[in-house]
């Protein structure tokens, strides 16, 4: 399905999902979080555990109701998947999940699966086949099984069914770290190549800040729920200007041979269900400034006081 | 026998292993040396793991391993069960890749840290405990009391891996195999375990083997680098050289597959 195009493909505006457990505080696993992805581009996704990275991405899915904040795609607003048949023009938002062993189906053969995909998008001409040869697997295996593959083949049949259903946004929520390591670069590219290929916007979530180099036009840092610094990979990469970026870079260890041990960034991530007054960052940041335990900074491309826009500028 | 330098805590040597007929370790030859981190590196399925888990008897099920394992003057594979039992856990211990799993869910730490103690070393609850409050300590976990009382999934992933670092140090292992142990958690927690895995290593004379594909791992902590390719060591030496001036092309074909770094930024 094409989606007429209005903007960026999708524009996430301060966001704000909120998990609820009984006897428990809210805990808003989004605080606020702001994105854009254009079509045709990476945008890579990154921040530590429990920041709010695949509940954003659920959120996008519509498989997470928005407590506040707005989703578009392709500028209609992203609607919660509820017990009907999803809004046809919804299908054009594709997921690959983290985990290709329970993703899945293990009792249908992948080629079955894949099919699915194809009548979503109303596509006779394509055969499964066709698919699995795209992301490099063999066209006989579309009788198999998933219990016949190997993790990296697992993820590459979840990813042929995502695109057999003609996205124009694909979302990869995790789609390497249940790999091996040798596969993981290898199904990171092989994502990538697909949907600039199909014209599709790719976002790319990951903890994985290497890979996300590798593949991503732009990148989103997330912390506690917001997004804190936004930029195109290869300037974040060498000026990152939010000292939760520069820590996230500083501790990634470098193979040179020296035997340099990476910087640690002191402290726990604070609980999501209590976040601390003023910049979410503020009690590990090593530049913290009064401002920052009062105000919270609510501007980009750096949320930082150290970043703080021109009084003119825009958010 | 004892090996012929007197720091060598465990040495290898040609060890084979095969599992149903296929052969996936052709004859590896290592030296662990107290005090040092010996990093082994390669792929997946070049048998990295294989030799971890053969030091320890842990082999799978139908796989035949020969060669020689040094220990203290004993060979670790021509050791009976018994005695093997004596020495695993309590002389030489692991750390598991996925703390998720590696920790049992239904046990609170303070179990899972006193039980193998108990066993190992003979010592009643109360010191057991005591020395559990101590390791948590010395692991960096806040509130080592109260800690004692909880359950894993009451902690976050790099609490939990600090949690299974405690547990394999419980009883004062001489060795210690650490499979993949930063490769499930973020780079900045990782940062935290690599300093722990080399500040024990430097405090207690722990002789660490630690698997990893992860070279910029390697060249953070390890002294000591061997590559491993298709169930072979092709490459030792001293990380500089290795890491720098790779002798092998298998070890520079992996050295170029990792993405060049434009101008590294100190933080």
């Amino acid at each position: 399905m094409t989606l007429p195009l209005t903007g960026p493909l999708l524009s996430v505006e301060d966001l704000v999902v909120e998990h609820r457990t009984p006897g428990r505080p809210v805990v808003k696993a989004v605080a606020g979080a702001s994105l854009h992805v254009a079509a045709g581009e990476v945008v890579g996704l990154v921040g530590e555990s429990g920041c709010g990275k695949s509940t954003l991405a659920r959120a996008v899915c519509g498989l997470h109701g928005a407590a506040s904040g707005r989703i578009l795609v392709g500028g209609r607003p992203v609607t919660p998947l509820g017990l009907r048949r999803r809004d046809p023009a919804l299908t054009g938002v594709q997921m690959v999940f983290q985990d290709p062993y329970s993703s899945l189906n293990p009792r249908r053969r992948v080629g079955a699966q894949i099919a699915d995909g194809l009548r979503t998008a109303g596509d006779t001409a394509t055969e499964p086949a066709d698919l699995l040869e795209r992301v490099g697997l063999p066209r006989a295996f579309a009788g198999r099984y998933p219990h016949e593959f190997s993790g990296g083949q697992r993820q590459r049949v979840a990813i042929a069914r995502a695109l057999a259903a003609r996205p124009s946004l694909l979302i990869g929520d995790e789609p390497i770290s249940a790999l091996d390591a040798s596969a993981q670069a290898q199904v990171a590219r092989l994502m990538r190549d697909l949907a600039v290929e199909s014209g599709a916007g790719l976002l790319f979530i990951s903890h994985d800040l290497s890979v996300v180099r590798l593949i991503a036009d732009r990148i989103a840092v997330m912390y506690l729920g917001k997004v804190v610094e936004t930029g195109p990979t290869a300037e974040v990469w060498a000026d990152p200007r939010h000292p939760y970026t520069r820590a996230l870079l500083a501790a990634i260890p470098s193979p040179d041979g020296a035997g340099v041990l990476p910087a640690e960034l002191p402290g726990d991530v604070p609980d999501p269900a209590d976040p601390p007054a003023g910049c979410r960052f503020h009690p590990r940041c090593p530049f913290v400034m009064d401002v920052c335990r009062e105000r919270e900074p609510d501007f980009g491309p750096a949320a930082c006081w150290l970043h703080e826009p021109e009084p003119s500028s825009p958010s | 026998m004892t090996a012929e330098s007197r720091t060598a805590a465990l040495t290898i040597e040609g060890l084979r292993v095969s599992i149903g007929g296929h052969d996936v370790l052709h004859g590896v030859d290592l030296t662990l040396e107290a005090g040092r981190v010996h990093g082994l590196a390669g792929e997946s399925g070049s048998g990295k793991t294989m030799t971890g888990l053969a030091v320890l008897g842990l082999l799978p099920h139908g796989s035949r391993a020969s060669g020689r394992i040094d220990f203290g003057g004993r060979d670790l594979l021509e050791m009976p069960a018994r005695e093997l039992n004596e020495v695993r856990g309590a002389k030489i211990a692991m750390v598991f890749q996925d703390p998720a799993t590696s920790l049992h869910p239904m046990l609170t730490v303070e179990r899972q840290l006193t039980e193998h103690m108990r066993h190992h070393l003979g010592i009643g609850g109360k010191e057991a405990r005591e020395r559990a409050a101590g390791l948590l300590a010395k692991v960096r976990i806040p509130g080592p009391e109260e800690a004692l009382k909880r359950y894993p999934h009451q902690f976050s992933g790099g609490m939990r891996q600090r949690i299974a670092i405690a547990v394999a140090l419980a009883c004062e292992p001489e060795v210690l195999i650490a499979d993949e142990p930063t490769t499930a958690l973020d780079v900045t927690v990782q940062a935290g375990i690599l300093r722990l895995l080399r500040g024990l290593c430097d405090d207690l004379g722990l002789a660490v083997l630690l698997v990893t594909h992860d070279l910029g791992v390697m060249s953070a902590v390890a002294d000591e680098v061997s590559v491993m390719k298709d169930g072979l060591v092709v490459e030792t030496g001293p990380r500089g050289q290795v890491l720098r001036e790779p002798r092998h092309p298998y070890t520079r074909s992996l050295l170029d597959a990792l993405p060049v770094p434009p101008g590294e930024n100190s933080p």
